[in-house]
C-alpha cells in the first residue's frame, strides 16, 4: 500500500511539472504576444461627457503614435473604453467589467475626481496598476499605493500652495476676497488656498464666500466683496461661473485684478466676458495654450485635427491634452518595463521616471518610489488682447505636498 | 444696508426673476392649451440658444431675423415633436405623457452636448456690454430688455386666450378634451399650435437669457425655478407665472445677500412651501370646481 501511494504521488507530480506551464511563462492578464490591453474609463455621456470625450480623443492619439512607431517591443496598444457617465457607481462597474471581463493589463482613468474616487478601493484592493490622468481627487495617492499613479493634474493642495504664492508674491496682494463654488474641487482649491495664504504668510482671506453650481447671478457675493475692498477678486470654479462673475464684477464697479482656477482658463471665457475678462489670470496645468505656435503646440494640433476632422465646436480641450501627455508617459513605463512585462515591473519602470514628458505641450512628470504624483507644476496665464498668454513665473517655495511621503 | 446696495439687489433680483418668468410662461401655456406637463420645455430653451448660436456663426443674418428664425424652427421643432412622439399618446395616462416628455428633453440634451462641446458659448446681443446707473445701482440692459420682453409675452398672451377663437380653443381642449371634440374644435390642431408657441416661446427665451449666461447645453436647468414659479403662480394664470418668477428672484437674491450664496436654493423652495400652507392653488390659482 505504501509502495502504491509513493507511486501515486511520484506519478501525480511528474505529471503536474510536465502538463502545468512554467511560471516564468505565464503571461500577465492584458499581455499578448503581439497586444497590450488597457482598460480606460471616462464620462462621454451626462454633464461632463467634454471631460471624457476629450481624455479619450487625446489618449487615442497617443495611442495611434505608439502604434504607428512600432508598438511597445513588437506588441500594439490595445485600449477597451468604458464610459462612466461621470457617475462613481457606474465607474466601478466599469472598471470592475474592465479587470474581471476583459482582464486588462492596467486602468487608464479620465475621468473627474467624483467618480475616480468610486473605483479607488476596488482597484487598490485588486492590485491594478492605475494611472490616473484627470482628477485631482486626495485618495489617488494618499495614502501612497504602489500602483496607483497622478498624471498631469496635480493635488488639491499643490493648488493651494501655488494660488497663494501667486497672489502674495507675484500679484503683490494682502487684502484676498475668494469666491468659490461649494462643490468638490472648487472648495477644495478654496479650503487649500485659504490654508496656505495663513500658513505660509499670514494672511487671513478679507472674506470667504460660496455659490451653488449652476448659479447665474452673484450680485450679492459680490456686493459683499465690493465691500470690503480687496486688492485681488479670487474665483474658483467651472468656466461657465466664471463668465458671469467677471462680467458682473465689472458692472458693479469692481476693477480689482481677478484671479481663477485652471477650469476657468478657457477660450468660452474671453468670448463670452468679452474685455469685461481683460486681465483675468489663471492656472493651465500644461505649459503651452491651444492656439500656441511653438512647433510642438503646432505639431499637436495638425495630428489632432488630422485624425478627428469632424470635431465638434470647443475641442480639441485641455483633457484632449492630459489624456494624449499621459498615455505617452504610461507607454513609457511599458518601454521600461521590458519584454517581460509584468504589473509590478510596469509599476517600478514608470518609478524611474524623471521629469519626463512627450513634448512641450505637456508638463514633466516625475515618479519615485516613495510618491506617484507625477506633476506638481501649474503655468500661469492672463488674458491680454483677447488671448491666453502665458505668465513668466515660477514658484520660489519648494512644495510640501510630498512632505507626508518622505517620513 | 446701503441705498445703493438695495438697491442693486432689487434690479438682481428682477432680472434673475424674469429669466424664471419667461421660462414659466412656457410652462404655463403649454398646460393651458393641452393640460400637460412638458418637461421638456427646459430643453427648448437650450434649442432656441443653440438654433440662434449655429445661425450667428455661420450666417450674416441680422439679430432681429435671426431671432424670428429661431423661434419658427424651434416651433417647428415642436410640432414635429408633438405630431410624432405625442399625439399618439392622446389617449394614454397623463403620467406616462410627462414621462415622455421629460424623455423628449433628456434626447434633446444629449445630443447637444455630444454635438457641441465647447464648455458655454457665447450669443452675441445687440445690448452687449451696455448698462444704466440708476440711483448709484447698475443694470445691464441686456437684464431690462428680457423683463420688457416678459411683460410684453404676458400681456399678448392674455389677450390671446381671452379674445382670440384659437386661443378660447386651446382653453376648450384644456378642460375638457371630449367636449372640445364635440363642439368642433380640431383637437389634434390645437395641440400642435400649443407646443409650436410654447416651443417658440421657450426659444425666444434662450434667445435673451443666452447673452448674459453663455449657451450651455446644462440652460435646461432653469425649468426647476420655472416650475416652482409656475406653482406660486397659480399654473393656470399667466400673470401668476411672472409674478412667481419675480418673487422668486426677490427670494433668491436677497436671501443670498443675507445669509449666503449657497442659501439662495433653500429661500426659493422654502418659499414654495410656504406660499402651498397658505393658498394651496398658488398665488392667482383657483380651487377646481366640478358639477356633480
Amino acid at each position: 500500500m505504501v509502495g502504491f501511494l509513493r507511486g501515486f504521488a511520484t506519478a501525480t507530480l511528474a505529471a503536474a511539472v510536465v502538463l502545468l506551464p512554467p511560471l516564468a511563462a505565464v503571461a500577465e492578464p492584458g499581455v499578448a504576444d503581439d497586444t497590450i490591453t488597457i482598460g480606460a474609463y471616462g464620462p462621454i455621456t451626462g454633464p461632463a461627457a467634454f471631460v471624457g470625450l476629450g481624455g479619450r480623443a487625446g489618449m487615442e492619439l497617443a495611442v495611434e503614435e505608439i502604434n504607428a512607431a512600432g508598438g511597445i517591443h513588437g506588441r500594439k496598444i490595445e485600449v477597451i473604453f468604458e464610459d462612466d457617465g461621470f457617475s462613481p457607481t457606474t465607474a466601478l462597474a466599469a472598471v470592475k467589467k474592465l479587470v474581471d471581463q476583459d482582464e486588462v493589463f492596467m486602468i487608464f482613468g479620465v475621468s473627474g475626481s467624483n467618480p475616480t474616487v468610486g473605483t479607488i478601493d476596488f482597484l487598490k484592493e485588486r492590485n491594478i496598476p492605475t494611472y490616473v490622468s484627470i482628477a485631482s481627487a486626495p485618495p489617488v495617492t494618499h495614502p501612497f499605493h504602489q500602483y496607483m499613479f497622478r498624471g498631469g493634474t496635480t493635488e488639491s493642495a499643490r493648488y493651494g500652495e501655488l494660488y497663494a504664492e501667486f497672489l502674495t508674491q507675484f500679484m503683490q496682494a494682502d487684502g484676498i476676497a475668494i469666491l468659490s463654488g461649494s462643490d468638490e474641487f472648487p472648495k477644495n482649491e478654496g479650503d487649500a488656498t485659504e490654508r496656505f495664504l495663513k500658513e505660509w504668510y499670514g494672511i487671513e482671506p478679507l472674506v470667504r464666500l460660496e455659490f451653488n453650481v449652476g448659479d447665474k447671478d452673484f450680485t450679492p457675493q459680490l456686493l459683499e466683496i465690493k465691500g470690503t475692498n480687496p486688492d485681488v477678486i479670487v474665483t474658483l470654479g467651472h468656466v461657465t461661473e466664471a463668465q458671469i462673475i467677471v462680467r458682473q464684477a465689472r458692472e458693479l464697479g469692481l476693477q480689482q485684478p481677478i484671479f481663477g482656477s485652471g477650469a476657468m482658463v478657457d477660450n468660452a471665457l474671453i468670448a463670452n466676458a468679452g474685455y469685461a475678462a481683460e486681465g483675468f489670470i489663471g492656472g493651465w496645468l500644461t505649459p503651452l495654450f491651444l492656439d500656441s505656435q511653438h512647433p510642438d503646440m503646432v505639431a499637436y494640433m495638425e495630428a489632432w485635427r488630422a485624425k478627428n476632422p469632424d470635431a465638434p465646436v470647443g475641442r480639441p480641450n485641455v483633457f484632449d491634452l492630459l489624456g494624449y501627455g499621459d498615455m505617452h508617459v504610461v507607454a513609457e513605463g511599458l518601454r521600461r518595463a521590458g519584454p517581460d512585462l509584468t504589473r509590478e515591473g510596469f509599476a517600478k519602470a514608470l518609478e524611474t521616471l524623471e521629469n519626463w514628458r512627450v513634448s512641450e505641450v505637456a508638463t514633466p512628470r516625475t515618479f519615485t518610489d516613495w510618491h506617484h504624483i507625477g506633476n506638481l507644476r501649474m503655468n500661469m496665464m492672463v488674458i491680454l488682447g483677447q488671448h491666453w498668454v502665458p505668465l513668466r513665473w515660477d514658484p520660489a517655495r519648494s512644495s510640501t505636498v510630498l512632505d507626508e511621503f518622505k517620513k | 444696508m446701503q441705498f445703493d446696495v438695495f438697491l442693486q439687489l432689487v434690479f438682481a433680483s428682477l432680472s434673475t426673476g424674469s429669466i424664471y418668468a419667461l421660462v414659466a410662461l412656457g410652462l404655463v401655456l403649454a398646460f393651458k392649451g393641452t393640460g400637460l406637463l412638458n418637461f421638456a420645455q427646459g430643453e427648448f430653451v437650450a434649442l432656441g440658444a443653440y438654433f440662434a448660436l449655429f445661425l450667428s456663426l455661420y450666417t450674416d443674418l441680422s439679430y432681429p431675423l435671426v431671432v424670428l428664425l429661431t423661434v419658427l424652427a424651434t416651433a417647428l421643432v415642436g410640432i414635429v415633436i408633438e405630431r410624432a412622439l405625442l399625439r399618439p399618446l392622446i389617449k394614454a395616462p397623463a403620467f406616462t405623457v410627462v414621462i415622455v416628455t421629460l424623455a423628449i428633453g433628456l434626447m434633446i440634451r444629449n445630443a447637444l452636448r455630444i454635438g457641441w462641446q465647447e464648455t458655454v458659448s457665447n450669443l452675441p446681443s445687440p445690448f452687449d456690454g451696455m448698462s444704466w446707473a440708476i440711483g448709484g445701482a447698475r443694470i445691464n440692459l441686456q437684464y431690462l430688455w428680457i423683463i420688457g420682453a416678459s411683460l410684453l409675452l404676458v400681456l399678448l398672451l392674455v389677450l390671446f386666450f381671452r379674445l382670440t377663437r384659437t386661443g378660447k380653443a386651446m382653453r376648450a381642449v384644456a378642460q375638457n378634451q371630449t367636449a372640445a371634440r364635440l363642439m368642433g374644435v380640431p383637437v389634434g390642431g390645437v395641440f400642435s399650435l400649443t407646443f409650436a408657441i410654447s416651443a417658440g416661446m421657450g426659444a425666444l427665451a434662450g434667445i435673451l437669457v443666452a447673452p448674459l449666461t453663455g449657451v450651455e447645453a446644462q440652460m435646461g436647468d432653469v425649468l426647476i425655478k420655472a416650475f416652482v414659479a409656475a406653482i406660486i403662480g397659480g399654473f393656470y394664470s399667466l400673470p401668476g407665472a411672472v409674478v412667481g418668477g419675480l418673487i422668486i428672484g426677490l427670494a433668491e437674491t436677497f436671501g443670498g445677500a443675507f445669509f449666503g450664496g449657497t442659501f439662495k436654493n433653500v429661500f426659493a423652495f422654502a418659499l414654495l412651501i410656504l406660499v402651498l400652507l397658505v393658498r394651496p392653488n398658488g398665488l392667482f390659482g383657483r380651487a377646481e370646481i366640478r358639477r356633480v
